[in-house]
């Protein structure tokens, strides 16, 4: 008698360690997909914002100074550029890179700067930053090119479209 | 037995769960770290090349003779810089960046024999900013280490 309730029990146990295996296992699938996604885009958050403080400051890399001295001077001024917020969307599988392909788009507001040549600089290095930090988040920098376009995480793929100004 | 083992199984999913919110935390707080200290850096180099703007700026509006004595930082976020004025405007360097503050217009000297140049100004030191005036009838400013 004491033999047969033993018996019993562990089949429950084992029929309850295996559901909750499955469980556990069907969630980390999806844990891991959601939590990856959520590190690129504080990623993404973090490079945008250092992309700003760069407007912001107006202190550039050695070779964007001197070009920025010589064909756009009224970047050497710091700018009043705030990241308003960032959206992406999912384009599907894309068998090239045998990863999820993301497009990022960043809307930001430079009530600053008026013109246009130099709001694309502004957006070109917002984007940038925001692509270098993927890469450097997901140790992916050998894989991409010197503008980190696109950038790779380990299971997605990020392109970035133009700052929307608003 | 039956409760110790649920007991460990929780534990156990507790502490997964607990291990990837923290990696991805870890994450985001060294990432945002970074970024704060590089935004430091930036804020304080633009800080300093407006702050010997003004001086100069200053000493120029205050006319002949009109004097300011300015310090500046060992180090710009534990990297060196140099800072370069002319009659452009003072060009900050550091850590493979500058940036440029602007000036009123006017003649920048090293010297005393007020001779047109750039003047460098490096960390940790004391620099008097004297307006002069030349002969030419022109207020000069002369910036020298103390």
């Amino acid at each position: 008698m004491n033999m047969g309730s033993k018996g019993q029990l562990t089949a429950e146990y084992i029929i309850t360690a295996g559901f909750i295996f499955l469980i556990v296992y069907a969630m980390i699938f999806y844990i891991g997909e959601a939590n990856e996604l959520n590190q690129v885009m504080s990623a993404v958050r973090i490079g945008a914002a250092e992309g700003a403080s760069a407007d912001n400051m107006a202190i550039y890399p050695d070779e964007t100074f001197k070009d920025y001295q010589k064909e756009r001077p009224g970047l050497l001024n710091p700018s009043s550029v705030k990241i308003v917020k960032i959206d992406y969307k999912n384009l599907g599988f894309n068998l090239t890179y045998d990863k999820v392909k993301i497009q990022l788009r960043i809307y930001a507001s430079a009530p600053s700067v008026k013109d246009s040549g130099y709001r694309n600089c502004i957006g070109d290095r917002i984007n940038f930053y925001a692509r270098k930090s993927i890469a450097e988040a997901f140790q992916t920098q050998n894989l991409s090119n010197s503008v980190f376009n696109p950038a790779f995480s380990d299971r997605y793929v990020f392109t970035t479209r133009d700052v929307q100004w608003i | 037995m039956d409760c110790h083992g649920a007991l460990s199984i929780d534990f156990l999913f507790s502490i997964l769960m607990v291990i990837v919110v923290m990696g991805s935390l870890s994450t985001i707080v060294s990432d945002g770290m970074d970024m704060a200290k590089q935004s430091d850096e930036l804020g304080n180099a633009r800080m300093l090349a407006e702050y010997i703007a003004e001086a100069i700026d200053q000493t120029y509006s205050g006319g002949n003779g009109h004097g300011i004595r300015i310090v500046t930082p060992p180090q710009i976020g534990g990297k060196y810089y140099m800072v370069t004025v002319n009659s452009s405007g003072v060009f900050i360097k550091t850590g493979g960046r500058g940036g440029q503050a602007h000036l009123v217009p006017q003649k920048i000297s090293g010297s005393l024999s007020l001779n047109s140049s750039d003047v460098i100004l490096l960390p940790g030191k004391t620099y008097y900013i004297l307006n002069k005036k030349g002969e030419d009838g022109y207020s000069w400013i002369v910036i020298r280490p103390e």
